[in-house]
């Protein structure tokens, strides 16, 4: 067994699980609702990029197809949120998550009726390099770096930047953050955007070292249940959550019976949330004062 | 006055003979998924279908019996297909056709067995029930899972004629499990030291870590069963695992573009395939010339085995037609299915055989290697024969 190359392989899994469960975490901190259309987010993009992008028949450069698609991600983040809190908004929580299972529902189909439900490969960083006389895999690599980037880029964003303190006060507390002059609806929308773009680069990744169908939306699953597993109220824990989910898919795979490699982690999940409701975060929703 | 009643005998004649024909036409009912997960490998197989019954309508139809094609897109949802075969036998359909993934199968055949309506599925996904002892109602003629399975385990002798290690990898479906374990049995059968099954969950589709696992097994030929989109992302997959052996792949839907399509990916992967249907680049006869023409006027860019497939599909119900009295009913149907034999025209290697206990047949294999000077499916040793009756493992 290659343990380097098995290594590089649950790394770069974790990192893509990462940066969805951070755009699911980001929604829900904000709009308390639960973004069940994020894997589909994720497979339009690459479907988009790979059909407007010279290698797969199109007519842009890879970074105008990389722009184009990322900006209908940000699009789409718009309309959720248009759909979810000035539509959906008043009627609850829970309506806004039902929502995003209909979301989920019309992009299945959208991308059945557009792409025909076509597999297509994402030639994106193809082949190895060598390192101290190893193989490694350039895809794994750059998933690692871009996935790296990201969070990094995301965290730092949420902990210095005036939109991320916004978002922490209107996680915390919507009301006082309206009395106190942030304005919640636009915050709101740059959360629902950037999830979607988050979501949206995961997808790529995904594609970029499997390939691009329909089916591939199902990341979206993993990418919730790496997101409870931390606790769905803290970015840090949710990337752990999804290392943890990483790492016990690849070890399942290479080392038990690959069968069960997606059935394990959810009993792992179930499990820690019988011992531990409110995930490795610790943190509960509701707190009550007396 | 006379011009009156030459005008109303005229009117009679003509409502007469359109009723009649009316009457004359066969109606059938045709499932697939159009709209779904396996649309890549159902429309092609549409396509091949329908190109053929246009072309017998355009001529007048069956001895003047037009073919009345019902076709509804049920995805893989079987309780969908079910209730849509039922309503199908309502509306008059003598039996159903088509017919995507095995999980569906099961559940229409059971459906029309209750009703005596015959059902032939025609996509390359079938379950053992045509096979000896076969279920009633039930026929295929694309690839039964059980028997290529197992044929795929003896060719993969000839992809690695001193192997000592094979792995069949497949997802968690009824036919992926039984194709494996027969792939398992013949290849231990053919002299492997060490056959195995690597199998995992339907939903995957990241294979890195499942091509990294088969690798770790230093097979000399890996068998995959996979379908178009799976097989797209498991060989450059295995690819990036450093396996550096011979792949066959079992044409169930795959297709040769695909296969050609990884090959190029994985430079260092020796590819081959093996297949039932011919596809565009190789096998000859008046029915490939014929389906040639056809997809060309059709605009198609390439045809594949499913299209041949579903060309077949066409001819067996023409084939069957021709000898069901009219009126065709669903007995009548059958009892003419249950007496086939068919040429193909080269489509296959065998004519389509039927019988009261097999609805299925002997049938052929071609085994088909990837050439990278010519980028080419090129045959090796043409058509194998093989029983419909499955050996004991």
């Amino acid at each position: 067994m290659a343990w380097h190359v098995s290594i590089l392989t649950a790394l770069a899994t974790g990192c893509i699980y990462s940066v969805m469960a951070v755009g699911v975490v980001l929604i829900y901190r904000t709009s308390r609702v639960l973004a069940f259309h994020v894997g589909e987010i994720g497979m339009l993009t690459a479907y988009i990029l790979v059909s407007v992008w010279v290698p797969g028949g199109g007519f842009l450069n890879l970074g105008a197809a990389v722009i184009a698609a990322f900006g209908i991600a940000a699009l789409s983040g718009v309309v959720m949120y248009v759909l979810v809190e000035r539509i959906g908004g008043r009627l609850g929580h829970f309506v806004g998550t039902v929502i995003t299972i209909a979301a989920t529902i019309a992009l299945n189909g959208l991308m059945g009726l557009v792409w025909a439900a076509q597999t297509w490969r994402m030639p994106l960083f193809p082949g190895t390099i060598g390192f101290f006389g190893v193989n490694l895999s350039i895809q794994n690599l750059a998933v690692i770096l871009i996935g790296s980037a990201a969070l990094v880029g995301i965290v730092v964003l949420i902990r210095h930047t005036s939109l991320g303190i916004d978002m922490q006060a209107i996680a915390n507390n919507p009301a006082l953050a309206r009395l106190r002059g942030i304005s919640v609806q636009k915050t709101l929308c740059a959360a629902w955007m950037m999830g979607s773009l988050l979501a949206a680069l995961s997808g790529v990744m995904i594609a970029s070292v499997s390939v691009v169908s329909v089916e591939g939306a199902v990341i979206g699953v993993s990418a919730i249940v790496a997101a409870l597993i931390g606790g769905m109220t803290n970015v840090g824990f949710a990337i752990v959550g999804a290392f943890l989910l990483a790492g016990c898919e690849t070890l399942v795979t290479l080392f038990g019976e690959p069968r069960f490699s997606q059935v394990i982690p959810v009993l792992g999940l179930l499990l820690l949330l019988v011992m531990r409701p409110t995930g490795l975060a610790s943190r509960s929703e509701n707190i009550m004062r007396v | 006055m006379t011009t009156m009643r030459f005008t109303l005998a005229a009117a009679a004649i003509l409502f007469a003979s359109t009723a009649m024909a009316r009457a004359e036409a066969v109606k059938l009912g045709y499932l697939t998924d159009t709209s779904g997960p396996t649309q890549d490998i159902s429309k092609p197989s549409l396509e091949g279908f329908n190109l053929y019954i246009d072309r017998i309508n355009k001529a007048g139809g069956v001895n003047g019996r037009k073919i009345e094609l019902d076709i509804r897109d049920t995805g893989i949802d079987t309780a969908r297909a079910v209730a849509t075969a039922q309503e199908l036998v309502a509306g008059g359909a003598i039996a159903i056709i088509g017919l995507p993934l095995s999980t569906v199968q099961a559940g229409v055949y059971a459906a029309m067995e209750r009703n005596n309506v015959p059902v032939i599925a025609g996509y390359p996904s079938n379950i053992g029930l045509v096979l000896p002892p076969a279920k009633a109602n039930a026929f295929a003629t694309g690839i039964v899972f059980d028997l290529a399975g197992y044929i795929g385990g003896e060719l993969s002798r000839d992809a690695a004629p001193k192997g000592k290690t094979m792995v069949c990898t497949s997802f968690e479906s009824p036919g992926g499990i039984v194709s494996c374990k027969g792939a398992v049995a013949a290849a231990k059968l053919k002299g492997f030291e060490i056959a195995e099954a690597v199998m995992f969950p339907i939903p995957t589709r990241d294979f890195r870590a499942i091509a990294e696992r088969i690798t770790a097994l230093k097979p000399d030929v890996v068998l995959t069963v996979l379908g178009r989109s799976r097989t797209i992302a498991m060989v450059p997959a295995l690819a990036a695992a450093g396996y550096e052996g011979a792949v066959v792949s079992m044409e169930a839907g795959t297709g040769d573009d695909a296969v050609r399509e990884v090959a190029k990916a994985a430079p260092k992967i020796d590819m081959w395939s093996y297949t039932r249907f011919v596809s565009q680049g190789y096998g000859d006869g008046p029915q490939v010339a014929a389906l040639e023409k056809a997809v060309k006027e059709a605009g198609i860019k390439e045809w594949i085995s499913v299209h041949s497939g579903g060309w077949a599909l066409g001819m067996l119900v023409e084939d069957v037609i021709k000898r069901c009295a009219s009126p065709c009913t669903s007995e009548k149907f059958q009892s003419a299915l249950e007496q086939t034999k068919m040429e193909t025209g080269g489509l296959t290697g065998a004519p389509i055989q039927f019988t009261k206990d097999d609805h299925y047949g002997p049938t052929t294999f071609m085994l088909v290697h990837y050439d990278r000077a010519s980028d080419k499916m090129v045959p090796l040793k043409g058509w194998r024969p093989y029983s419909s009756t499955l050996p004991k493992f």
